[in-house]
């Protein structure tokens, strides 16, 4: 919705240019859960921009009928065991609470918003 | 106009493992907060997910149980939103690559069969929970704390195509669904206490179109009550709209019981770019027709099955054989029953309507009829004491609130409670003789023709014997002795 | 004492010229009082390392037998958790947090009884070449502390250059160990993705991280592998392949083998001074029977820009759960829970987290995951193929570890993507999980260099093999005149 892609030219491989705007990066930063000035802003889609631009040569490889990779290794069905292990040291899970009420992580009112 | 109705349903069944989807904590329902928790189901930094495989073995027995075809390759997937209940802020789910897909299950809807088609069931894990502070709802709270007990027990979502036609075949399916998840024994299927919950995707259009109306999605159906009162109240709101010439807005709203209303629930412009991947922390999932094979003989007769052979097997009534199979534990009882007695002359059809009034006694009084141990024995008795007359169905009813949930013998019990039926005609008919003599104008109306005053007679010869006279004979005898049979 | 390797401390333990506790109180001393030049270390854990020490010179007293690496100290990445210790991933997000378990090879060492001597400095969240993006400020390079150490493994790298530890820890998710290994003239080792688990390693990108030793010497890291290798239950990308004994291989001849040199690594990016090194190092090399062969892996020229898809994709993820609800850093300027967790998230984080963090976001978003995630995924499978067909003819592969020597502190801060470029050695390594080393192997412009050396999956006892048996004829000496001059 924000994104723009314009193409320069292509010959047999397409390159094109990515633009990334600042609305893009506000729209990533709520997302993303992160808020910035202005000149981060200016300065994340100046990085994001470079990045993209670089990695545009990517579309120089075919992959037609290539499979995608999530990981390193092969492996497939990992398992365990449906046992319970009770874990007893819940009340150093809880001592890391940034504030805690009735042995609950207390949050500030959620807003609908 | 004429509108006709498109609902899909989203159901989330939550699975009966020992512990978690991804860890070693009990999935027991906690009631202190943060009791069933650990570092991987609470995400803090460095844990990683380890699949727990009875989670798939319970997919695939419901995926074959809904004739769905089961996916050979799965993937887990990370959904990523932020909200306190999620502590990865991601939910591992399956996006792309579902365990079972195009599947569907029949429901009589009107004694007409009606197909309805299953999309996908994947499985996930269940979110933690919000307690809101300071009001009873989330806008009022000064402050919500959260609570991760219930943090990643696995779950199966069942998503139906949009073919259900009614609320009432909504229900229906629904109910359809929990039997079959029970008969699996892989859940509880309680929607009172969220251990199976349902979203409702509710649209409609004009009869004929072709092209779907703008659907709202209606959240938080508790009972099967809730979601056919839910939809219906959806339904009547959009035809409102549209014959007031409105549009519908695609939204979510969320059903309040005690209002018995539906209100909006304003989404977040970016909610739904939930940016799904492979989870790289779990690898896939092969599962291969020996494994498939494996499960499909653990299956148990599922209760279309059931109800067929008692049908074809003991002549019962459809009504009859489908009201048995409501529940597992019924049919195996009634079952168990009758084979264990019908050396002794008992019928099919006579214990199945004992087996139904015992059962009946545990719904109508809110008892638990899973802890009913000995309802099968007692089921069994029950049955000879009426296939042999010795006490009417009415006594049935009256000594179940004695018998269950004990181990009592019902015809030991009769015996001492001295509860068996006046058959002896001898002491009857002595009975009848006086109920006669004290009644000597209702005897003159019998006799001269008017038969609806036999019912007072009756009620004079079992106020006599205490209710115990054998109705059939008693009646018999009368008619005898006043000579109009 | 203190510039011996792991395997000579270890003798005079057992040999009790030394016990356990004057060797560790000895490490502990070195690090306080060189720490606040280097900034290696986030926390020094005298504590702990003190309490190891004593079972360690109990099990000695009642006579029993030691284990190899027992007594000897090591320092941890600040990115693997210690139970009740402050782990931070040097990230003002996670100021404060006691992991409430130890991590997998935690466990181990623990076993092993080797004294933990603290948390090593490190690029905030593993995310970057120099310890420049530390919450806790840079660390020094031992060999000239004007320039960095390499990152994100930096601190573990220095401990080890500077006598600190004679063992440390790091992680390794594009070069993260070989690359600081480099810059400091150490050994550096990432093996097989699952050879380690990674169960208490604070997620970078799950897919391509994994722990691995720094020391002194390829004998000690083989010694350390032994140890920390193993298949582990919590991890599900664990390899469940039989144990094997790393060493086995130290003393083979490498009269014969065959070495490759990717063109694509070997000459693109490599300054002239440094290409005319790494050239009379192979003539050297070929004198003594070694065959190299120069070869092409044409999808290596893109592994930069599919890691850095697939790396900030899986951190934009892992990377979530710093929400502030939990654990960790919570902003106090907050009114409702979403201005909570953005302020906590905005103010924990460092630039470069956040830039990786909205890569991640922007190449998973719909309508872009085909164009960039999958894209990079498909690309990715190219990579392993590419490095499959090589090992068929050849024993390890071979490069420079990084293009250039060790650089100055904001040399590359104000460009990411030349940040970036100088993995360009180290990355493709990672995107196939293979095992890889870097060994120092001589000096450019007063700064030690490293050559990586890439095996075959599961292969590390042939990698470490050519490794010692290299390490023997480049006869690199540790620069011990930094240590010196601060003792």
């Amino acid at each position: 919705m924000y994104f723009h892609i314009y193409a320069i030219h292509s010959s047999y491989v397409k390159i094109f240019f990515v633009m990334i705007t600042k609305e893009t990066i506000k729209h990533l930063a709520v997302l993303s859960r992160l808020e910035f000035t202005e000149k981060q802003l200016d300065n994340f889609s100046h990085d994001l921009e470079n990045i993209f631009n670089y990695a545009q040569m990517l579309n120089e490889v075919d992959t037609t009928g290539i499979i995608p990779s999530s990981h390193a290794m092969p492996l497939q069905n990992v398992f365990k065991e449906d046992r319970v292990i009770p874990y007893h040291n819940i009340e150093k899970i809880m001592a890391n609470a940034p504030l805690e009420e009735s042995h609950a992580f207390r949050v500030p009112k959620i807003l609908a918003d | 106009m004429s509108w006709e109705v498109v609902i899909g349903l989203e159901i989330h069944a939550q699975l009966k493992t020992n512990s978690k989807l991804f860890c070693h904590c009990s999935a027991a329902f906690g009631d202190t907060p943060n009791t069933n928790i650990c570092p991987v189901c609470t995400a803090m930094p460095g844990v990683l997910p380890v699949l727990n495989k009875k989670v798939v073995d319970s997919a695939i027995k419901l995926g074959l149980a809904t004739n769905c075809k089961i996916n050979s390759i799965n993937e887990f997937s990370r959904k990523n939103y932020f909200y306190p209940d999620s502590p990865k802020a991601y939910q591992i789910s399956q996006f792309d690559k579902p365990i079972c897909l195009a599947g569907y299950l029949n429901i009589m809807v009107n004694n007409e069969l009606r197909r309805i088609d299953i999309t996908r069931i994947h499985m996930e894990e269940d979110a933690g929970k919000l307690v809101h502070q300071g009001s009873d709802n989330i806008s009022g709270a000064t402050h919500s704390l959260v609570d991760l007990n219930r943090c990643s027990v696995p779950l199966l979502e069942i998503v139906s195509e949009p073919v259900i036609r009614s609320a009432t075949e909504a229900r229906l399916y629904m109910e359809k669904m929990r039997q079959i998840i029970r008969y699996l024994d892989i859940g509880d299927g309680n929607m009172e206490e969220g251990s199976l919950r349902c979203d409702a995707n509710v649209s409609i259009r004009k009869r004929g179109d072709i092209k779907l109306g703008t659907k709202t999605e209606v959240k938080n159906l508790n009972s099967f009550k809730s979601v056919e009162k839910a939809i219906n109240l959806e339904i009547d709101r959009q035809i409102d709209i549209l014959e007031d010439g409105g549009t519908i807005i695609q939204e979510t709203r969320h059903y309040n019981e005690a209002t018995a209303s539906t209100t909006s629930l304003r989404s977040k412009e970016e909610a739904h770019d939930y940016r799904y991947f492979p989870d790289p922390d779990l690898v896939p999932i092969v599962i291969d027709e020996l494994w498939i094979e494996t499960i499909r003989k653990e299956l148990p007769e599922l209760p279309e099955a059931i109800q067929k052979r008692f049908v074809n097997d003991y002549n019962l009534p459809t009504d009859h054989s489908v009201r048995l199979t409501s529940i597992k534990k019924l049919a195996e009882d009634f079952e168990n029953a009758y084979k264990n007695r019908k050396n002794e002359n008992i019928t099919p059809l006579e214990t199945a309507n004992v087996a139904l009034k015992y059962y009946d006694y545990f719904l109508s009084n809110n008892l638990d009829f899973s802890k009913s141990n000995h309802a099968s024995f007692q089921i069994g008795g029950l049955t000879f004491l009426v296939n042999t007359s010795t006490v009417s169905s009415s006594t049935i009813t009256s000594i179940l609130p004695d018998i269950v949930n004990t181990n009592y013998d019902p015809i030991e019990y009769v015996k001492e409670k001295g509860l068996a039926q006046v058959s002896d005609t001898g002491e009857l008919k002595s009975i009848i003789q006086d109920v006669i003599k004290e009644n000597p104008g209702p005897a003159e109306e019998i006799k001269s023709g008017k038969m609806q005053t036999i019912g007072f007679m009756m009620g004079q010869i079992m106020q006599k014997t205490k209710g115990k006279a054998n109705p059939g004979l008693a009646n018999k005898m009368l008619k005898e002795l006043l000579g109009i049979s | 004492m203190i510039h011996l390797n792991a395997h000579e401390l270890f003798n005079k333990i057992k040999n009790k010229e030394v016990s356990a506790l004057e060797l560790t109180n000895a490490f502990i001393t070195h690090s306080k009082k060189t720490n606040a030049v280097l900034n290696s270390y986030n926390l020094i854990t005298e504590e702990i390392a003190i309490n190891t020490a004593n079972r360690v010179d109990k099990k000695i007293a009642t006579g029993e037998k030691l284990e190899i690496f027992e007594g000897v100290p090591i320092a941890i990445k600040d990115n693997i958790c210690i139970e009740d210790i402050e782990t931070t991933c040097s990230s003002k997000i996670l100021e404060g947090f006691k992991p409430p378990y130890n991590a997998t090879i935690i466990e181990k060492l623990n076993a092993m009884n080797m004294p933990i001597i603290g948390k090593t400095n490190m690029d905030e969240f593993a995310m970057g070449s120099s310890t420049e993006t530390s919450f806790y400020g840079v660390s020094k390079n031992p060999w000239d502390i004007s320039t960095v150490p390499g990152g994100s493994s930096g601190g573990s790298a220095v401990a080890v250059a500077s006598g600190q530890a004679p063992l440390s820890i790091g992680s390794d998710t594009g070069g993260s160990i070989r690359q600081p290994a480099s810059f400091c003239g150490i050994v550096g080792v990432k093996p097989t993705y699952g050879r380690i688990s990674r169960y208490g390693l604070m997620a970078f990108a799950s897919s391509l991280d994994q722990i691995g030793p720094f020391s002194k010497t390829v004998e000690d890291s083989a010694h350390l592998l032994n140890i920390l290798c193993g298949y582990d239950f919590r991890d599900s990308t664990s390899q469940n392949v039989k144990a094997e004994d790393f060493t086995r291989d130290l003393n083979r001849s490498i009269k014969g083998i065959k070495v490759a040199i990717p063109k694509e690594l070997y000459n693109s990016s490599l300054s002239k001074e440094v290409k005319d090194y790494y050239d009379q190092l192979i003539n050297k090399l070929s004198n003594e029977g070694i065959i190299f062969e120069e070869i092409e892996l044409p999808s290596l020229k893109y592994a930069l820009s599919t890691y850095y898809i697939i790396a900030p994709a899986e951190a934009s993820s892992n990377l979530s759960r710093y929400d502030g609800v939990r654990y960790g850093y919570r902003s106090e300027n907050a009114n409702s829970l979403i201005e909570m967790m953005t302020k906590s998230r905005s103010e924990g984080f460092g630039d470069e987290v956040k830039r990786r963090i909205l890569i991640g976001n922007y190449v998973l978003s719909s309508g872009y995951y085909d164009a960039y995630y999958k894209k990079a995924q498909q690309v990715r499978t190219l990579i392993k193929e590419d490095y499959k067909k090589a090992f068929e003819t050849y024993d390890v592969i071979l490069s420079p570890t990084t293009p250039t020597p060790a650089f100055k502190p904001g040399e590359k801060t104000a460009n990411p993507l030349e940040m970036y470029l100088n993995d360009i050695m180290t990355i493709p390594v990672n995107l196939a999980g293979l095992p890889a080393i870097s060994i120092p192997c001589g000096m450019v412009n007063n700064l030690p260099m490293g050559l990586q050396l890439t095996g075959n999956v599961f292969e590390e006892s042939k990698l470490l093999g050519i490794s010692n048996q290299l390490e023997k004829i480049l006869c690199f000496k540790l620069n011990n005149s930094f240590i010196e001059g601060v003792l």
